[in-house]
């Protein structure tokens, strides 16, 4: 693979034929490599252990609607998966979304965070995607771009006891776990296990107090653009609070927080 | 209830026209209608299948029994890595005293290997395909006769030739939704040694025939015989050069100094093989506790290894394999232990484990003892009066 130094603006991340606006984007793989040794010491060959396996993960603004191949609950196995996509010029063919992630702040974009798992080898498009239409009428953000935003994504559901939220996070992410059979070097299957929701809320308050076996709760974000009449996307929560916490700050005042948790199915296969 | 169904503990619907079947579909077939008329199965062909190709709608032309459907009856899951197989040699022990000793095989199918076969993370669909297919296995047979057949099977490489297999137990572990964990045993009790050219790494895995003028390469497997070998002499050889050459008069099996090994184990012993030893000798015991122990003749101190060859390629791994089936559990092959043991000895190998790690990453357990005696030069003559069929003579 030649060195090269595309500039940021260039450098486009496609995923499943989708354009995303990533304000940064990482990709790499390795492999797992065994050293086997003789008994005199020599090291009589590397072998390998596993799949060669990757990570792309990146960030980067909902501009449109929310493509639903990145959220790991609604992306259920063998629909969409394994996505293919390109970075600047690097391609994967098997990706298999791991976790999603994103804080809402008074004022502020919301930045996505996304997490793929990448199986096999790494391939290098011609011209390093130069020939890619996407690539070349990709514009600089726009200025009627629609963002989603902090300013009016609101957090609905009133099982918290929070009534002023502050600000909140959300994540989605499940273990991926790769079925590679004899004699293959890919998976045929990347299972989704221990899908799991977390959510933190910041307000002016804690809620109810904490019970030993936690407070239920279902809440639903809903996430705005600045302008839009209706929401982009939504993220639901529906689990136990499991945590409280209070604190004040000299200059400050005091803020409550709360953490939820959701163990999530993302359906069984129909027998 | 699905007549004629059998007995398991998993159910399934009866084959239709007009459904659309998809992989690992399981389905009961005895026969069909179709437009009003009924179509009945022969006996031969009632039974459970399972779909293996692309989804399709059903029709006249793609039923069970069918040429070239894409429903089987044999067991045609991908074993997960983490599979395994293990040989041993079932043998009557001779001991003649002095550290003198036979090995000899109970019969000329002693030496029996099992297959452990894991579907690791299967989802439901899969998993109650497999799980039906191996319940159903004990269900089949020449009835009334009592016994039944077996599983059809061909095992992952190098094993890769079909073979009718039994298995004895089911495991199957709902780990998560849709994610199962299956395994099984899989037996066949019926190889035989006698066979020179398979046992369980088919022929057709090995490089066949030497040739002069062929390429060999490391590990590379050939059967050499005809006028330049003796009886001793012809057989399975191995080739441990390091580079690819061509094969010559000067250079192939019978020539001296070759490259090629017919009963040296050659391959590299990773670091870590523990070397326990327990000479004999006979311990009297006197009363207080008070032993005297007394010298119990010679070869007192035969080496018992049990060691790993760990992450062997694929080819590697195949090359030793084969080097243990052909000595059969029980046939002498020369050895040198690492120093400071590193004298060239004879071992046989009555057990052994191959474990597929990965692609291209195989581990070999094996279990090799020291005899005293190396009679593998020895001539053997072939004294056993073989005669012709009568039958046969008279046509």
């Amino acid at each position: 693979m030649a060195t090269k130094f595309i500039k940021y603006e260039n450098a486009l991340l496609k995923i499943a034929n989708q354009t995303i606006l990533a304000n940064q984007a990482t990709i790499g793989v390795e492999a797992s490599l065994q050293p086997i040794t003789n008994v005199t010491g020599s090291t009589i060959r590397y072998a390998p252990a596993a799949p060669i396996k990757g990570t792309l993960s990146f960030t980067h603004y909902c501009t449109g609607s929310f493509h639903d191949f990145l959220n790991p609950i609604t992306a259920i196995e063998h629909t969409g998966e394994p996505l293919n996509g390109s970075l600047g010029g690097v391609q994967f063919a098997s990706g298999y979304v791991r976790s999603l992630s994103f804080d809402v702040q008074p004022f502020q974009p919301i930045v996505f965070q996304s997490q793929i798992d990448i199986y096999g080898e790494l391939t290098q498009l011609s011209d390093d995607g130069d020939e890619d239409l996407d690539r070349k009428n990709l514009p600089v953000i726009p200025e009627d771009t629609l963002i989603g935003h902090g300013l009016r994504s609101y957090l609905a559901g009133d099982d918290l006891g929070v009534n002023k939220k502050v600000s909140f996070s959300y994540s989605a992410s499940a273990d991926r776990n790769p079925v590679v059979t004899i004699p293959n070097e890919l998976p045929y299957r990347v299972t989704k296990e221990n899908v799991m929701i977390s959510m933190s809320v910041e307000g002016e308050d804690f809620g109810d107090i904490l019970k030993v076996t936690g407070n239920q709760a279902g809440v639903e974000i809903q996430v705005y653009d600045v302008y839009g009449d209706s929401a982009i996307t939504q993220f639901g929560c529906t689990g136990q609070i499991y945590r409280n916490n209070l604190s004040a700050t000299a200059g400050g005042y005091i803020q409550g927080g709360l953490s939820l948790s959701q163990e999530f199915l993302t359906g069984k296969a129909e027998v | 209830m699905i007549i004629n169904s059998g007995i398991n503990n998993i159910n399934v619907s009866a084959f239709e026209l007009g459904n659309n079947y998809s992989m690992f579909d399981v389905v009961y077939y005895s026969g069909f209608t179709d437009g009003g008329s009924e179509n009945y199965a022969t006996q031969s062909q009632s039974g459970h299948y399972y779909y293996t190709g692309a989804a399709a709608t059903s029709s006249a032309s793609n039923t069970p029994p069918s040429a070239n459907s894409p429903w089987t009856q044999k067991f045609f899951f991908e074993s997960s890595y983490g599979s395994s197989v293990s040989y041993k040699n079932s043998s009557y022990d001779n001991n003649f005293g002095d550290g003198y000793y036979s090995y000899l095989s109970k019969s000329e199918n002693s030496l029996k290997a099992a297959f452990s076969v894991q579907l690791s993370k299967r989802s439901d669909k899969e998993a109650k395909a497999a799980v039906h297919l191996l319940e159903d296995s004990f269900n089949k047979g020449p009835k009334p006769s009592g016994g039944y057949t077996g599983i059809y099977w061909t095992p992952f490489s190098p094993y890769d030739k079909e073979h009718e297999f039994y298995i004895e137990n089911i495991e199957n572990q709902l780990e998560y939704p849709n994610v199962n964990n299956i395994s099984t045993v899989f037996y066949d009790e019926t190889q035989s040694t006698t066979d020179w050219q398979d046992f369980f790494i088919p022929f057709k895995n090995t490089q066949g025939f030497f040739k002069i003028g062929e390429d060999y390469s490391r590990d590379d497997i050939v059967y050499a015989s005809g006028s330049s070998y003796t009886n001793y002499t012809s057989g399975w050889y191995y080739y441990t050069g390091l580079d690819t050459t061509a094969a010559s008069a000067s250079n192939g099996p019978a020539a001296n100094d070759s490259l090629w090994v017919k009963d040296t184990f050659y391959f590299d012993i990773n670091k870590g093989i523990q070397f326990k030893e327990a000479p004999r000798f006979y311990k009297q015991n006197f009363p207080n506790e008070f032993y005297i122990r007394v010298d119990d003749g010679i070869n007192k101190s035969l080496l018992f290894l049990n060691f790993i060859l760990r992450g062997r390629s694929d080819k590697e791994a195949k090359s030793i394999l084969h080097f243990l089936e052909k000595h059969r559990g029980k046939d002498q092959f020369r050895f040198t232990p690492p120093a400071p043991y590193n004298q060239d000895k004879v071992f046989v190998c009555p057990e052994w484990s191959h474990t597929l790690n990965f692609k291209d990453n195989n581990d070999i357990s094996v279990k090799f003892i020291e005899q005293p005696i190396d009679y593998i030069t020895r001539q053997v003559t072939f004294k056993s009066l073989i005669t012709i069929d009568p039958y046969i003579r008279e046509r």
